[in-house]
C-alpha cells in the first residue's frame, strides 16, 4: 500500500471535477439556492397571508388595517388589492390564505351610526375557520370604541365624535379586561431549525450524497477509457489503487460538506451546534456517500446507467430519509422506513447538535452511520476488485 | 422537403427512445418524484381537530355567560372541540400533554372584577405546537375581553361625558344598556372558488414540466453530435434543404416531447390519482408548453460549442426557470417579490394553467392566457434558436 500514490489517485479525481464548470454548479452554487429559497420560505415559520381591499375607507378603515397587520395583534401579512376582483383571485389562486373586504365608506357608515358589513372571503374547506376568530377579536376590538361612542351619542350626552375621543383616551386609562397567555409543551420543530437552518441540515445530506452518486460515473469513465487498467499495469498494488478510488469520492463529499457548512454558517448564520460533533457527522457521512457511490461504480455497466441510477437513488433516499420534506411531517410507515436510510441518522445527529447535544448524545447516530459506511465501502471494494480486475 | 423532414424526424425519435437515457430522464425520473412527493406529502383533507380546554374557576354569571356564549357558539359549529377541567393544574397538564392544543381559564375573582371595572385577566395557556387552536383560543378569550370591555368602556364614557358620577342603581342600569347596543361592524362570510390543484396534480404537472425542459434539448443535441460525428456534412451534402434537416430535428423533439408528456399525463392519472382537468385543456398546454421548451433549450444549445457545454447550460437554466417557477414548492409562501418574479418563467405559465383547469366548470378557453404567453415564448426563443441552428447546420 502506497500512500502518495493513493493520494495522487485522490487528488487527480477532485481536480477533475473542480475543472468541470457543471460540476462546480451542482455541487456549490445549486445547494445554496436551494438552501436561500426553503430559507425565504420558512424565514419565520408559516406567516398566515391575507389580502385586503380598502379602498375610501377613511381613518376608521385604515386603523382596523393597521390592526390587522400589526404583530402584537395578528402576525399576519397583510397585501392589499385594489378590487374585490383582484382579491377574489389571489384567493383562488392561493396567493393568499383569505381576503378581507371593507366597504367603500367604512367611516361614514360607522360615523353615522350604522352598520358596516366586512367581508370575509374564503376558499372552500376550513381556511375560513383558521382565520375567522382572530379576524373578529380584532374587529371586536375597534367595535368596543364605536360601541362605547354610539351608546354615548346614543343616551344623549355628547355628540359622536366627541364620545369617540372620551372612548378612545379612556380605553387607555382602564384597568380592563386583559387576556394573558402562558405556553406549555414541546416545540414540533425547535425554533433554531427555522429559517436557513432546516434548509441548510437537509441539503447538505441530500446533496453530498447526491454528488457522491453522480460521481460514480467518473469511476465508470475511468474503467471504460482504461484509465483503470493502465494504472493496474504500473507496480501500483490494486489495494492502492481502490483506496485512491475511495479517497477521492470522499474528498469530494467532505469539500462540498465543508463547503455548505461554512458558506452558511457565514452567510445566513446558520448554528451547526458543537463543532467536533459536526465534524463527526460530516466525515461519517462523506464515508457512507463515497461507499455507495464505489458501489454504483463497480456494477452498474455504463455511466449513463451510473448516473440516472444514482440522481434517482440519491433524489429518492433523500426524500425518503427527511432530506426533501421535514420528517416530522411523515405519516407513521413512511418514518419508520426512513430509518433505514443514513440520511435519517445524519439530520437527526444533525438536529440533535443544534439544541444542544454534544457528541455524547449523539453516539447511537454515529454508530449507525459508522456501520452504514463499513458496510457500503467493504461491499464496494470487494466488487470494485472484481470489477477492475476482471 | 417535409417528407425528408419527417424521414429524420422517424430515426431521431427511433433512436431515442432506444436510448434509455430519454426513457429516465423524460417518464420515468418525473413520474418517480412525483410518486415520491404525493406519498410524502401527508394527506391535505385531514379533518382539523381544534381543541380547546376550559376552566371556571370564577364560577359567577361573567364567566358562566362565556362558556354559554361564545364558547359554546364554537362548540355547537363544530369548529372546537371543548373539554372542560376541574382546575388551572389539570388544564395545563392537558396542555402540556398536548391533549388538548391550549386552554383558556377564568380565575376566580374574575367575574367581580370585570363587572366593578376593576382589572380583570382571562388566562390562555397555549401549548407551544399548539398551533391553530391556540390561536383561536387566544381569539376566543380576546373576544370576550372585548365585550366586556365594551360595556365597562360605555358606561366610563358615558359617566365622563356627564361630568358626574350617578348612584350605584343606575351604573347597574346603565352598564345593562349598554350591553344590549348591537355590535356596528359585522362579519359576513362569502366562499370563493377553488382554482389551484391538489398536491398530486402539483406534483405531477411541476415534475412533468422541469423534466421537458431536459427531453426537449435532444433534438439540437444531436445537431450539435451530428456535427462532431460528421454526419452532418453529409446530411447537408445530401439532395435536401438545410431547412428540411432543423425541421426534421424539430419533428423529432416536439413529438418525443408530447410523448413523454403524454404517458406522463396517463400514467399519473391512473396510477397516483393527479386530476388535470379538462383534457382538451391540458393537451393545449402540453403542446404550447412543450413549443416553449423546445424554443428556450434550442436557444441555449445553439449558443454553446459543444455538447457537454449546452448539455451543462441547459441543465442550468432548467433548474433555475424550475425553482423560479415554483415547480418544486409553490412560491406563493416566498416573499412577494419572488412570486412576481416567477411569472417571467414558462414553467409558472404552464402551472397557472393547470390552476385555471382545476375549476370543475373550466374549459378550453380558461388555459388560453397560459396558451398564448408560453407560445410567445416558444416564438421569441424558437425564432433565434432556428437562425442559430441554421448558421450551424450550413457552416462547414
Amino acid at each position: 500500500m502506497r500512500i502518495r500514490a493513493a493520494l495522487a489517485i485522490a487528488r487527480a479525481n477532485v481536480v477533475r471535477l473542480l475543472r468541470d464548470r457543471l460540476g462546480l454548479f451542482f455541487i456549490f452554487v445549486l445547494p445554496l439556492i436551494i438552501i436561500v429559497v426553503t430559507g425565504l420560505q420558512f424565514g419565520a415559520g408559516f406567516v398566515p397571508r391575507i389580502g385586503v381591499v380598502a379602498v375610501d375607507v377613511g381613518e376608521l378603515g385604515d386603523e382596523l388595517v393597521a390592526r390587522l397587520s400589526s404583530d402584537d395583534e395578528t402576525g399576519w401579512e397583510v397585501r392589499e388589492f385594489d378590487s374585490i376582483d383582484g382579491l377574489t383571485d389571489a384567493v383562488e389562486r392561493r396567493q393568499v390564505d383569505v381576503g378581507v373586504a371593507l366597504p367603500a365608506g367604512y367611516d361614514e357608515q360607522l360615523r353615522a351610526g350604522g352598520i358596516a358589513d366586512v367581508v370575509l372571503l374564503s376558499p372552500p374547506g376550513d381556511t375560513a375557520i383558521r382565520y375567522r376568530t382572530t379576524l373578529a377579536s380584532v374587529i371586536g376590538e375597534q367595535a368596543t370604541v364605536l360601541r362605547a361612542a354610539t351608546f354615548t351619542a346614543g343616551e344623549g350626552v355628547a355628540p359622536f365624535d366627541d364620545a369617540l375621543a372620551t372612548a378612545r383616551s379612556l380605553q387607555a386609562l382602564l384597568p380592563g379586561v386583559s387576556v394573558r397567555v402562558t405556553t406549555a409543551g414541546e416545540e414540533f420543530l425547535p425554533g433554531e431549525l427555522l429559517g436557513f437552518g432546516l434548509g441548510a441540515h437537509s441539503q447538505l445530506i441530500l446533496f453530498m450524497f447526491l454528488t457522491s452518486l453522480t460521481g460514480a460515473a467518473q469511476l465508470i469513465l475511468s474503467r471504460t477509457l482504461g484509465v483503470s487498467r493502465r494504472m493496474l499495469s504500473t507496480p501500483t498494488p490494486i489495494g492502492t489503487i481502490l483506496v485512491g478510488e475511495a479517497l477521492g469520492r470522499f474528498g469530494v463529499a467532505l469539500l462540498q460538506g465543508l463547503f455548505i457548512v461554512f458558506a452558511t454558517m457565514l452567510a445566513f448564520g446558520v448554528d451547526w451546534g458543537d463543532p467536533l460533533g459536526a465534524a463527526l457527522v460530516v466525515i461519517l457521512f462523506a464515508l457512507v456517500g463515497s461507499g455507495a457511490a464505489m458501489l454504483i461504480g463497480a456494477v452498474a455497466n455504463n455511466a449513463e446507467q451510473a448516473s440516472g441510477l444514482g440522481v434517482m437513488a440519491g433524489l429518492g433516499i433523500a426524500a425518503i430519509g427527511g432530506a426533501m420534506i421535514p420528517p416530522e411531517i411523515f405519516p407513521p410507515t413512511i418514518n419508520t422506513v426512513s430509518h433505514l436510510t443514513p440520511h435519517r441518522w445524519a439530520i437527526e445527529g444533525l438536529r440533535d447538535l443544534v439544541s444542544g447535544g454534544g457528541i455524547g448524545s449523539i453516539g447511537l447516530e454515529l454508530a449507525v452511520l459508522a456501520g452504514f459506511a463499513v458496510v457500503l465501502l467493504g461491499l464496494a471494494t470487494w466488487r470494485l476488485r472484481a470489477a477492475l480486475t476482471r | 422537403m417535409i417528407r425528408s423532414a419527417l424521414i429524420i424526424a422517424r430515426k431521431d425519435l427511433r433512436e431515442r427512445i432506444r436510448d434509455r437515457t430519454v426513457l429516465i430522464l423524460g417518464v420515468a425520473a418525473p413520474f418517480a418524484l412525483a410518486a415520491i412527493f404525493s406519498l410524502l406529502l401527508p394527506s391535505g383533507d385531514d379533518a382539523l381537530d381544534l381543541t380547546v380546554g376550559f376552566v371556571d374557576a370564577d364560577g359567577t354569571e361573567v364567566s358562566q355567560a362565556f362558556r354559554s356564549g361564545a364558547l359554546a357558539g364554537v362548540e355547537r359549529a363544530g369548529i372546537v372541540e371543548v373539554t372542560e377541567y376541574g382546575s388551572t393544574d389539570a388544564a395545563h397538564g392537558a396542555v402540556d400533554d398536548g391533549e388538548v392544543g391550549a386552554a383558556i381559564v377564568i380565575p376566580s375573582g374574575f367575574g367581580a372584577a370585570a363587572q366593578a371595572g376593576g382589572e380583570a385577566r382571562i388566562e390562555v395557556i397555549a401549548n407551544v405546537s399548539g398551533g391553530i387552536s391556540a390561536e383561536v383560543a387566544r381569539a376566543l378569550a380576546a373576544g370576550y375581553a372585548a365585550e366586556l370591555e365594551a360595556v365597562q368602556l360605555s358606561v366610563a364614557t358615558a359617566i365622563q361625558l356627564a361630568g358626574s358620577e350617578p348612584p350605584p342603581p343606575a351604573v347597574e342600569e346603565l352598564a345593562h344598556r349598554a350591553g344590549e347596543i348591537e355590535v356596528p361592524i359585522r362579519l359576513e362570510d362569502q366562499a370563493t372558488q377553488e382554482r389551484a390543484v391538489g398536491a398530486t396534480t402539483f406534483y405531477a404537472a411541476s415534475m412533468a414540466i422541469f423534466f421537458l425542459f431536459f427531453t426537449a434539448q435532444f433534438g439540437v443535441l444531436s445537431l450539435l453530435a451530428e456535427r462532431r460525428r460528421g454526419t452532418l456534412p453529409r446530411l447537408v451534402a445530401a439532395p435536401i434543404r438545410p431547412a428540411s434537416i432543423i425541421l426534421g430535428k424539430a419533428f423529432g423533439t416536439f413529438g418525443l416531447g408530447i410523448l413523454a408528456m403524454t404517458v406522463l399525463v396517463v400514467a399519473s392519472t391512473l396510477l397516483l390519482g393527479a386530476e388535470w382537468g379538462n383534457p382538451v385543456g391540458v393537451a393545449l398546454l402540453v403542446v404550447s408548453g412543450v413549443l416553449a421548451a423546445m424554443g428556450i433549450t434550442a436557444m441555449i444549445t445553439t449558443l454553446a460549442r459543444t455538447e457537454e457545454q449546452a448539455g451543462g447550460w441547459n441543465g442550468i437554466v432548467a433548474v433555475t426557470l424550475a425553482i423560479l417557477g415554483g415547480t418544486f414548492f409553490p412560491l406563493s409562501q416566498g416573499p412577494e417579490i419572488l412570486s412576481r418574479l416567477t411569472l417571467i418563467t414558462p414553467h409558472a405559465w404552464f402551472l397557472r394553467g393547470m390552476d385555471d383547469l382545476s375549476v370543475p366548470t373550466a374549459g378550453p378557453l380558461d388555459v388560453l392566457p397560459s396558451v398564448l404567453i408560453l407560445l410567445g415564448f416558444a416564438v421569441v426563443t424558437g425564432a433565434i434558436g432556428l437562425l442559430r441552428a441554421g448558421s450551424l447546420v450550413v457552416r462547414r
